[in-house]
């Protein structure tokens, strides 16, 4: 049965809504010429007909039929059009700079036409003949507006800084975007953290999250009570509408319980916010990591006297806290072949290249050995005690001293045992890389950390379960996995080897994980 | 003997001279490729001069003698478009030994500028300070002509002198810098050279057609406006600053007088020297006047792309109406900022 045929039957059994039976505009014919239907046209997408026929909305592929009549698609003359709307992080430099490296990698010609730093478009042509291919229009505003825009059919593709909210994606669903939360709605392009900075000349060098967050609730007014000079704290945070401004609010205000001063200076863009934060001794701003201008960026302290920068391998694993992973959300329609070329391009080596020269964090993972984490023993060691022993201390350097840690670790949701989102991600990623034997003839350990809550030997099972539950949903991950030249280790190390203190929730959340080691 | 030759068919005479000519230069290529390579790969291109038959007979060679001045086939045109960034040494060997000869008269037929210059022409090419090219033309019989000079991606206009003469110094935009001069009748000239120095600088280019008369602005480590610290096409700085490691400069490339030049302009910065961190804020800016206004304006900006080779990318600027004349386009991500590492 030719898919022509299989196709019309197949259609028979959807139910449609019954849209109007408007002019017949369109006759698809099989190219056996046994077959015809008419309709109005739907889309064409440079593949797939969408015709509204007396059977309903019929998806027939074009490979398989002639069209003729009035409203038949001029093929030759068929241009992709992708529109692209959201953050500016992302829209500004980065996915411009994949747009034009895309073009590159396919042979493609490639022109810019600008309207505003906001508004433009890349026309892809082929170089031999000219002809257009694909148009990628950008509009450049906010995670709110990029997702008000995929509501209102107006993009294709939306930036985001944030993932989408529960009444976000049932919005989405109501208006027949799908399911926005499905794990092929969205993928991560690189990462990003959110970074507290301040001006060069500011002797403050590090601050703890609840101090941040405090100081962004206007409960802590003066430089003095941090120990500085005595004057008032200029805040500084990009609007509220922005992915930026949303995150911080999720992971340093609202886990405190605490909303933002009103007295906050709002930007429209990180790089004028760093700008006005570097001119001003007394500001303080949370800008992006790939936007930090000419500020000083702060670390985040504990008062178990942890201190963590935001590194390309701290915002990698994840063991810098406010992280922002750069999300593509796509709606659950069929995307021309130039787009779903495009998302599948950004997984690649070269957009990787482009993701780190844009000042992101690309996903690649890279191997850490341990006596790069010399400051993690010598904490752990401090922290050893009552609950932690020497031989447990032992027994963790015993198992690690010969392996390297992956940068790929596992992360939980905070108050809940769901992974979150950069680390589904990573489920996919790790699973990938062992399915193209990436690690072929290692032996692959899976350790399980907890924050300090709880009794130590309690905190040990709950390690144990967890190292267990992400390496089954790797191996689920990956079926066509060659098991036999791999070794796999599950390994418990409870409360060892704490990445953050354990007084606060964000500490805790952050020592709750699982990390991957090879030797 | 003269007069024989002066009845023939010039032409005739021109083909089985050329004919000869191509003979004997390619087996000269060939015997001496590495020389020629080392010669493309300095500095200079040899004078062109016509080839001094010792003998009337045409046919008879006499290639023992090495006492002929040898001139430097120039490369087939088709190789000579714009290259970002690599030369192949072994590409350029093969160039030469198939180029296409130059269309000078030869032997007995010297042609003189109205001055009495032999029309032979030299385009030289020489590494000069913070990473800059100082390209020479000396082309008698292309006296107060607009020829077009490019070199890797980027394409200016300017105008000869009543002698022919023209120089300009030039920001390398590659190690293997190359460039090209055509004139007007389609003739080009070819010279490289490598300037290691270029592998210090952060380079980045706008260039167009006409009056748009785009502006680079860059903003160095947080100044403003009007500060010191910005540089622009009204405060250049001199290359100086780029070779003390201090800041960047601007270079202008092109006669805007002429009508419908190419022009270029491009900011240079010391990155790999300065002992300074932080971040260079880059846009271009279009002015909306009586010219632009309304229409769409093409333009080329050239930078670094994620593997550190320059590359070019085509822009049209949808120009606001006729109602906006003296107002400023500004565009700030068409150019990546320069994050400067300490170092």
């Amino acid at each position: 049965m030719n898919k022509f045929r299989a196709a019309v039957l197949a259609a028979l059994f959807i139910l449609t809504t019954g849209g109007p039976l408007a002019a017949q505009d369109v006759t698809l014919t099989s190219r056996d010429g046994t077959v015809e239907v008419a309709g109005t046209l739907l889309g064409y997408d440079g593949e797939f007909y969408r015709v509204d026929t007396v059977f309903g909305e019929l998806t027939l592929d074009g490979s398989g039929v002639t069209c003729a009549g009035p409203g038949c698609p001029d093929l030759k003359g068929y241009v992709a059009e992708i529109r692209i709307s959201g953050a500016r992080t992302m829209g500004d430099i980065l996915m411009p700079a994949l747009v034009e490296s895309f073009a590159r990698h396919n042979g493609m010609k490639l022109r810019r036409t600008v309207q505003s730093d906001r508004k433009f478009s890349y026309i892809l042509s082929q170089p031999e003949t000219g002809r257009t291919v694909a148009r990628i229009s950008f509009h450049n505003t906010n995670t709110d507006e990029g997702f008000a825009d995929l509501l209102a059919d107006e993009s294709d593709m939306m930036m985001a800084l944030r993932e989408l909210r529960p009444d976000e994606i049932r919005r989405a669903r109501e208006v027949g975007l799908g399911d926005l939360s499905a794990a092929n709605r969205s993928r991560i392009i690189g990462l990003d953290g959110l970074v507290p900075v301040v001006a060069p000349g500011n002797t403050l060098s590090g601050i703890s999250l609840k101090a941040l967050a405090l100081v962004f609730a206007g409960e802590v007014k003066n430089w003095a009570d941090l120990g500085g000079p005595d004057a008032p704290i200029a805040l500084h945070l990009r609007t509220m509408n922005a992915g930026m401004a949303q995150s911080f609010e999720d992971k340093a205000m609202r886990i405190f319980g605490l909303g933002f001063a009103k007295n906050v200076i709002l930007h429209n863009s990180n790089a004028e916010l760093v700008d006005a934060v570097a001119k001003d001794p007394f500001a303080i701003g949370i800008s992006s990591y790939s936007e930090v201008g000419n500020t000083k960026v702060l670390s985040l302290t504990g008062a178990c006297g942890f201190s963590i920068r935001p590194t390309v391998l701290n915002l990698k694993t994840e063991d810098y806290p406010l992280t922002a992973p750069l999300l593509l959300y796509t709606p659950a329609r069929r995307l021309p072949k130039t787009a779903r070329d495009f998302i599948r391009y950004l997984r690649s080596p070269s957009a990787q290249q482009v993701v780190r020269r844009a000042g992101f964090v690309d996903q690649r993972p890279v191997e850490i050995s341990l006596k790069a984490q010399g400051a993690r023993l010598a904490n752990a060691i401090a922290a050893a005690g009552d609950e932690i022993t020497l031989e447990d201390l032992k027994r963790m350097v015993a198992v690690l001293q010969s392996a390297r840690r992956l940068s790929i670790t596992f992360r939980f949701q905070t108050g809940s045992t769901k992974l979150d989102v950069q680390s589904r991600t990573n489920i996919e990623q790790l699973a990938q890389l062992l399915e193209a034997g990436a690690y072929q003839d290692r032996t692959l350990i899976f350790a399980g950390f907890t924050d300090g809550d709880g009794g130590a030997d309690a905190n040990m099972r709950i390690a144990r379960k967890r190292a267990n539950a992400v390496r089954d949903a790797v191996l689920k991950a990956a079926p066509a996995l060659d098991a036999s030249r791999l070794t796999i280790q599950v390994e418990a190390f409870g409360e060892a080897m704490p990445m953050a203190c354990d007084d606060e929730d964000w500490g805790r959340r952050v020592n709750r994980r699982v990390e991957v080691w090879l030797k | 003997m003269l007069n024989k030759f002066k009845t023939l068919d010039k032409r005739k005479i021109f083909t089985v001279s050329a004919t000869f000519f191509v003979a004997w230069a390619t087996g000269f290529a060939m015997q001496n490729s590495d020389l020629i390579a080392e010669q493309l790969g300095v500095t200079q291109v040899s004078p062109v001069h016509a080839v001094e038959l010792a003998s009337a007979d045409l046919t008879t060679k006499n290639d023992t003698t090495s006492a002929h001045q040898f001139t430097m086939p120039r490369p087939p045109r088709a190789a000579l478009h714009p290259v970002s960034g690599q030369i192949d040494k072994a590409a350029i060997r093969e160039r030469v030994r198939r180029s296409a000869i130059r269309k000078t008269p030869a032997v007995g037929f010297q042609q003189f500028s109205p001055f009495g210059l032999a029309c032979s022409a030299t385009f030289t090419v020489k590494p000069a300070p913070a990473a800059m090219v100082n390209v020479t033309l000396n082309a008698p019989c292309h006296g107060r002509e607009a020829v077009e000079i490019s070199h890797n991606g980027l394409a200016f206009t300017v105008r000869t002198t009543t002698f022919g003469a023209a120089s300009v110094t030039v920001p390398a935009m590659a190690k293997d810098a190359e460039f090209e001069v055509r004139f007007n009748n389609g003739e080009t000239l070819w010279a490289a050279t490598s300037v290691p120095e270029f592998t210090i600088y952060d380079r980045v280019a706008v260039q167009w057609q006409g009056k748009s008369n785009l502006k680079i602005h860059a903003l160095e480590f947080g100044a403003r406006y009007a500060d010191a610290g910005h540089v622009w096409a009204k405060a250049p700085r001199t290359i100086s600053y780029g070779v003390q490691a201090r800041g960047g400069f601007i270079v202008d490339l092109g006669n805007a007088n002429l009508p419908d030049a190419k022009q270029a302009e491009v900011y240079s910065f010391p990155t790999g020297s300065i002992n300074r961190a932080g971040t260079v804020r880059l846009s271009v800016e279009a002015e909306v006047s009586a010219y632009s206004c309304g229409h769409d304006v093409d333009a080329q900006v050239l930078q670094k792309d994620a593997t550190g080779t320059i590359k070019t990318v085509d822009l049209t600027l949808i120009m606001p109406d006729c109602g906006a004349i003296g107002d400023h386009m500004v565009l700030k991500n068409v150019l990546q900022d320069l994050k400067i590492a300490q170092n």
